[in-house]
């Protein structure tokens, strides 16, 4: 699954690691390290795969669009028809008449954070490689990796959150809301504070579960990969071979599931979180 | 009072509940603090707020889920 | 730093995908979806429908056999009813036949009997007299004797 690490830095193991969670930055970058140095600086493979994954969802849909039929459903729409419906159904579960934005939204937080995340599935140095060949030094695949993309989606929510809020319950009420939630209404300094972190928390909780999660798989993998890398010549090899492709099979065979999950509850909560938004009392 | 039904699912989200209600209770006080100046005070007081607040709603989630 | 434009331009993506995928998956899927199910239901409902009718349909049928049998037993009643009325007229009038021409004969019989009767008794009286004649030898004057003679048949 995954090749020796020689192909890309040849450095020690740290550098290896630093090279391959390394953005490909361009505007205010460092220019030693590569990483971004202020706010104007873009990271152009996250955006460029998930703009890619983006594109193909809709490619492969409007595809669909046009050879959609009410009667019995072929293979491919069953299996879409059957995703919207459980996207569906989990958002009826929680929602007594949901507004028309929730349906498309998590739909396209499933199916787009699931296929970011499958990014993690190619082995890890093969689009690097590639990717260098072509004469881009610094290539990081998995744009779920990248915190700017996870939270570009949870503030996203967060705003739709704070939007809905103000529709259901009105100015007034979310200002209640903030003035006597968690303590009632004689710690108003502290529930303020405390209503503020806790609305913050979500999208922050949805960012960073799904952040942290890729990122670790992703590391995983890299370790994986220096195993064989750590030993290119000689006996070491014939141990350190077939472990690697045992521990490389094993983890992408759990992380198929890491990345579904994440999908999963990234949708879920933000469903959950716009339901809470949407009663009318708190 | 009318509960979205869905809030059982909140139980996914309890594990990482306590972590993030520290950092935004830590963030927001550095925010406070570089406006007022005021360098650690807001910074550990919130995020001291954002611990007892954190805990007080996991224990609140985990005992009555309904009860976001 | 790691928040960037990044975090920007990931925004925008993800609010076109939104838009972009309600465009071309969810709203034509959904609406698809929506219509087959409304489709399954009305021909669910029109399935029950038909049902609904057959069973109309065979109660009325079953109504109409029933009534139909009701009206024929009662025709069947009646003519049963009228034959027997007939054969009771008849019955009554060969009584009353029988009556009349039994009377009739007795009337005949009794007539003539009586007409018998006139006759034995003219011969009796004539025989009665020829006797006494030759009783008596001598002629009687049928003339003087004749009221004699028709008390003596009279008697008889």
């Amino acid at each position: 699954m995954s090749q020796a690490a020689e192909g890309s830095s040849g450095g020690g193991t740290v550098e290896y690691i630093q090279h391959h969670l390394t953005n490909l930055c361009i505007g205010d970058c460092d220019p030693i390290t590569h990483k971004a140095a202020g706010f104007w600086a873009l990271h152009v493979d996250t955006v460029f795969f998930s703009v890619l994954l983006g594109g193909l969802i809709v490619l492969v849909s409007a595809r669909l669009g046009k050879q959609l039929t009410e009667g019995v459903p072929g293979g491919f729409q069953n299996f879409v028809e059957s995703i919207l419906d459980f996207v569906n159904g989990q958002i009826s579960d929680s929602f007594p008449n949901p507004p028309k934005i929730i349906g498309p939204m998590a739909l396209t937080i499933f199916v787009w954070v699931w296929l970011m995340n499958f990014m993690d599935l190619i082995p890890v140095d093969l689009l690097p490689v590639i990717a260098s060949w072509m004469g881009v030094s610094y290539l990081k695949v998995v744009p779920t990796t990248d915190l700017s993309t996870a939270f570009a989606m949870s503030f996203t929510v967060f705003f739709l959150i704070i939007y809905y809020n103000f529709k259901s319950k009105g100015a007034v009420g979310y200002l209640k809301m903030f003035l006597f939630h968690p303590f009632g209404k004689f710690f108003i300094p502290a529930n303020i504070v405390m209503t503020g972190i806790e609305e913050l928390a979500k999208p922050l909780s949805l960012g960073l579960r799904l952040f942290g999660n890729m990122f670790a798989g992703e590391l995983v993998f890299l370790l994986i990969a220096l195993l064989g890398g750590a030993a290119t010549l000689g006996l070491g090899l014939l141990i350190w071979f077939p472990l690697q492709v045992v521990l490389d099979l094993g983890w992408l065979l759990f992380h198929i599931l890491v990345i579904t999950l994440q999908a999963f509850i990234f949708m879920v909560l933000t469903i959950v979180y716009l339901s809470m938004a949407h009663t009318k009392d708190h | 009072m009318e509960k979205a039904k869905g809030s059982g699912l909140l139980l996914i989200s309890a594990g990482s509940q306590l972590t993030s209600m520290v950092v935004a209770g830590f963030l927001l006080g550095y925010g406070v603090d570089v406006l007022l100046k005021t360098q650690p005070i807001f910074f550990l007081s919130f995020g001291m707020l954002g611990l007892v607040g954190g805990t007080l709603k996991i224990y609140r989630i985990l005992s009555d889920p309904d009860l976001q | 730093m790691n928040i960037t434009v990044t975090l920007i331009a990931q925004m925008i993506a993800f609010l076109l995908l939104i838009w972009f995928v309600n465009r071309v998956l969810w709203t034509p899927v959904m609406d698809l979806m929506n219509a087959r199910q409304k489709r399954i239901a009305d021909g669910l409902a029109a399935a029950e429908k038909g049902k609904q009718e057959q069973a109309d349909a065979e109660r009325r049928a079953a109504e109409m056999v029933g009534e139909s049998k009701q009206q024929a037993a009662e025709i069947i009643a009646s003519a049963q009813r009228r034959a027997k009325e007939i054969e009771e007229e008849a019955k009554e009038n060969a009584l009353a036949d029988a009556d009349r021409i039994k009377v009739a004969a007795k009337a005949e019989i009794d007539r003539e009997v009586n007409q018998a009767r006139e006759h034995l008794r003219k011969q009796v009286a004539s025989i009665a007299i020829a006797g006494a004649e030759k009783v008596l030898k001598q002629k009687i004057d049928a003339k003087a004797h004749d009221k004699l003679l028709s008390d003596l048949a009279a008697q008889i």
